[in-house]
This record gives structure tokens, sequence and C-alpha cells, in this order.
């Protein structure tokens, strides 16, 4: 699914939080958006996801725009946001918090076969299929929002910085798993403030500053970039 | 000795109209962050119904209870969608709102009831069972502890074995979350507030022959709710469940050894007590942000 952001500019409470940034992201693609806090990535995905109402630009999929939408009739139009702080229903088990990535489909069948694909992807769920969330460690709920997000069978995923607070074993991991799920053919899109991971993973990447876009390209050549290598990777 | 267990029974009898009543509250404040100051009188109006209907026209006892919970689930619809809704981001306002159905419903109870003394209704079970020649259990109490427990349990079930019941429960944990899975908060406002009036729709129609009805009967029902809720763990429904069952307990030792008044003003302190040493209640979890 091809996804279509153009000119989109939000504002929380009159202070400018995205100053009018266009991309598009084609279809199976696998992009991320780097920048350090504050400079608009969240508020990027939480306005494709309808959590936030843009004030002007539209974003659209396949050519339907969606920016109108709520957040959870956006759900049904195949996207899906696994949201910074990974955000688990904590006092529900592992397996019910898959159950509700599922909430907006009937078919039984289908959905435990969803749940045997997530569990494919990560066996450790599968292992605590019955505890409450709140018993899991970081990245074991990290792997449940990434996991509860797929049940409801995402055509353009959208990660807000999976790899906040995890070990970097975990992240390698994390960030294995993401390919394989991009490869199946969904569009994902990174926002990460550990660029150095994210540029490993990615095909494309955008740099955000103070709510633009101030640099885009493949992401090979960002991690070669001057600017890119000393505000993002530190070298 | 004989007194002790039957202020025991008492209690078990009275913890049952204590969680009816006090579950709505919870669910509505962890579904929709608003604290609803008319849900005493949810309770009253449930109890006018059966006074007006069975009491003063003769229809059956059973068919008022229905008729109490199908009414005060839709005072409850009506004030979701008409004040809590359009209130959505303002919890003080939706407060406020709420404040203003209480007084009106009591206006409306006095303008249907008159003023004048608290009306009586005759319990339509009548009889009393006996057990071992000393502890009496009439059977309009025991009629009253049976459905209140089969609908708590009804609604236990509810939450923790049907994925609606986990929507509920996962709105309340984290709005925004829940409606990334797809799932309306509206609708799930709608659903709790429905479930959480007909408790109280029902308490009111089960207290209504045990009890004295006036137009301010709302009062003790919504302190009773707050403190089981703050003991509890604001948001908690188990937690609300358990402080209701020890809080009936101790209100009615209270009230059989010292006075009702005592117990009732013990139970506020011990809420107090709670909110100073534990503030997240029996069953709450500490909000981490």
């Amino acid at each position: 699914m091809r996804l279509d952001v153009t000119d989109l500019k939000v504002d929380y409470h009159n202070i400018a939080a995205l100053k009018g940034i266009s991309f598009t992201v084609p279809d199976g693609a696998f992009i991320t958006m780097i920048g350090s806090n504050g400079a608009g990535k969240s508020t990027t995905l939480r306005t494709i996801s309808g959590l936030v109402k843009p004030s002007a630009g539209t974003i659209s999929v396949d050519g339907e725009r969606i920016d109108r939408a709520a957040a959870d009739k956006i759900v049904a139009m195949g996207i899906s946001h696994v949201p910074e702080g990974r955000r688990v229903f904590k006092d529900l088990t592992v397996i019910e918090n898959l159950y509700l990535g599922a909430f907006i489909y009937k078919d039984q069948d289908r959905i435990d076969r969803d749940l045997d694909e997530v569990y494919s992807h990560f066996p450790r769920l599968r292992e605590r299929s019955s505890q409450q969330a709140r018993t899991l460690s970081g990245g074991e709920q990290q792997m449940l929002s990434i996991g509860r997000a797929l049940m409801s069978r995402p055509k353009v995923l959208l990660l807000d910085e999976p790899s906040l607070g995890l070990a970097p074993l975990v992240v390698q991991e994390i960030g294995e798993i993401l390919q394989e799920i991009n490869k199946n053919g969904v569009t994902v899109i990174l926002v990460e403030q550990n660029a150095d991971l994210a540029l490993r993973l990615v095909d494309y990447g955008y740099v955000l500053e103070n709510g633009r876009i101030i640099m885009s390209d493949k992401a090979e050549n960002l991690a070669n970039n001057d600017h890119v290598r000393k505000a993002y990777l530190g070298v | 000795m004989d007194l002790f267990i039957q202020t025991i029974v008492n209690g078990i009898i009275q913890s049952g109209f204590y969680a009816l009543a006090s579950i709505g509250l919870v669910l509505v404040f962890g579904v929709m962050r608003v604290v609803n100051f008319a849900h005493g009188e949810l309770v009253m109006v449930g109890a006018y119904t059966v006074w007006l209907v069975h009491a003063q026209h003769g229809a059956p006892y059973l068919f008022t209870v229905v008729l109490a919970i199908i009414l005060v689930t839709g005072i409850g619809l009506v004030m979701e969608r008409f004040l809590f809704r359009p209130m959505m981001n303002d919890p003080l306002g939706g407060l406020i709102c709420s404040i203003g159905v209480l007084f009106i419903l009591q206006v409306i109870a006095t303008y249907v009831g008159g003023e004048g003394p608290s009306k009586q209704v005759p319990p339509p079970f009548e009889g009393t069972m006996v057990i071992m020649d000393s502890i009496r259990i009439p059977y309009q109490r025991l009629f009253s502890i049976c459905v209140s427990a089969a609908a708590l349990v009804t609604l236990w079930y509810f939450l923790t074995r049907s994925t609606l019941g986990w929507a509920v429960r996962a709105v309340s944990m984290d709005r925004e979350a829940a409606a990334l899975q797809g799932i309306s908060t509206v609708r799930i406002s709608m659903v709790a507030i429905g479930v959480g009036a007909a408790m109280a729709g029902l308490a009111g129609a089960l207290m209504a022959p045990l009890t004295n009805i006036n137009p301010h009967m709302g009062h003790n029902v919504i302190i009773t709710a707050f403190i089981v809720t703050i003991v509890g763990g604001i948001g908690s429904l188990p937690g609300a469940v358990i402080a209701a069952v020890l809080y009936a307990l101790f209100h009615t030792f209270v009230t059989t050894y010292f006075s009702g008044t005592i117990a009732t003003i013990s139970g506020l302190l011990i809420m107090v007590l709670v909110l100073i040493v534990r503030p997240t209640g029996i069953m709450g979890h500490r909000v981490s942000e």
C-alpha cells in the first residue's frame, strides 16, 4: 500500500509541531525517519494513525484520503501503529492483548492463523501467552506491542522508537523481525532516535529537524552524510 | 454468638448491594475518566420505579425490576450521549453536568412521589428462612443477594472472558492504545455506562422493599460507592468488589454494635486513611507515565 503525505501541518496549542512535510512511501518499502527529540517524528506517525488531527495538508493511502478519519477507523484501512513506550494493556494477558489487536475482525479461523504467525515471529510470546503483560520484560512488551499490531493485518506498519530502553541483543532481534515482516509485503515506517540501527535496516530515510524534513536519501548515503554522521551517529 | 453470626450474614447480604451500586461508578470512571455524581440517583430511580409501578399500581415485582433496569440504562445512555460525550476532553465539565443530573432526578422524584415521609414497599417475598433456630434470613434478602451475586458473576465473566469485555478494560487502561486496535472509545463508553446504569437500576429495584425510599437516598449510595471505589483502587473492578464485601461487613458490624452514623463516619475515615497510606487502594496500580 502506498502512502502519500502532502504539506502536512500540525499545531499543538498554537505551537507548530509539523511545519508542512511531504513524502511518499511506495508499496512494500521500508523507510525510517530520524531526528532528535521534538523534531516531529512521533507527531508524524500519530497524525497518520489518526490520534492527532492535522491543521493542514493531506494523508492518503493508495489515493484515498484518511486524514479526517478517526483512529479506530484507520486501523481497518490497513494502517497499524506501534506506539512509543509499547503501551500494551498491562492487566490483560499476552493472548488477550493479541486478540484485541484483531478486534476489528470476526473470522476466528483466520485470527488464530494470524496468532500462530505472530507466535512464530516471537516464540517467547507463545511461552508467556497466559501471563499478564505487566510481568513481561521491556523487550517482551515491545514484541507484544508489535505482535498486537500485526494481528490487525496491516499493509502499513508504523513503529515509534521500538528500540528505546532495550538491550542491544533484543534490539538486534527486533530489527531482524521487522525486516522479515517487510519482506512479507508490509510497508514499514520506522521512527528512531537510534539512527545507527535504523539506517542499517531500511532502504530509504528522512531526517526531521524542527518539524521539517531537511534531508532524504537512500539509507547508505545518509549513513555517509557528514551532517547525519555528526548529529545523529555520533562519529 | 448468635448476634455475631447473624451480623456476618447481614453484612454479606449488604455487600451485594454495595458492590452492585458501586460497580457502575468504577466502570464509568475507568472508561470515561468522569466521576458520575448522579450515580446514586440512578439507584434512587430504580427504587422509585418499583415503588411507583409495583407498590402503587400493582404490577408484578419482577416485571418492575426489569422495567427499572431498562429505564435506568436508558437514562445512563442519554447522559453519555448528551453530556459526557460532548464533554469528553473535559472531566470537570462532565462532573458538573452529572451534578446537574443529580438535582434534576431528585426534583423529578419529588414531583412524582410528593414530599413527606419516605416510601415503603412491602416485601413481595414474604417469610423468613431460619437456620439452626437462630440465624434468620428473610426471603426478600435471600432473593436480593442471589440476584446481586448472579449479576456480578455475569459481569465478571463478560469482562474477563469476552473480547468486548477485554476491550472495555483496554479502554480504561489506555484509551489511545485501544483506539489504535480499532476499538471505538465511544462505543465502549456506551457499553460501560449502559452496564453500570443497569447494575445501578437493579440495585435500586432490589433495595426498594428493604429500605426507605426518598428523593435523597442516592446520597448514601454515592458515599458508599466512593468509599468502595477508593479503598478498592480507583478503576479496579475486582478491587471494588473486594472492598464492597469488606466495607459491608465493617459497616454492618459497627451499625449493629454501635450505630449507623458512627459506621458511616468510620467508613469515611478509613477512606481518608487509605488515601494517605496507600493511595492506589487494595488492587489499584500506580500509573507510570
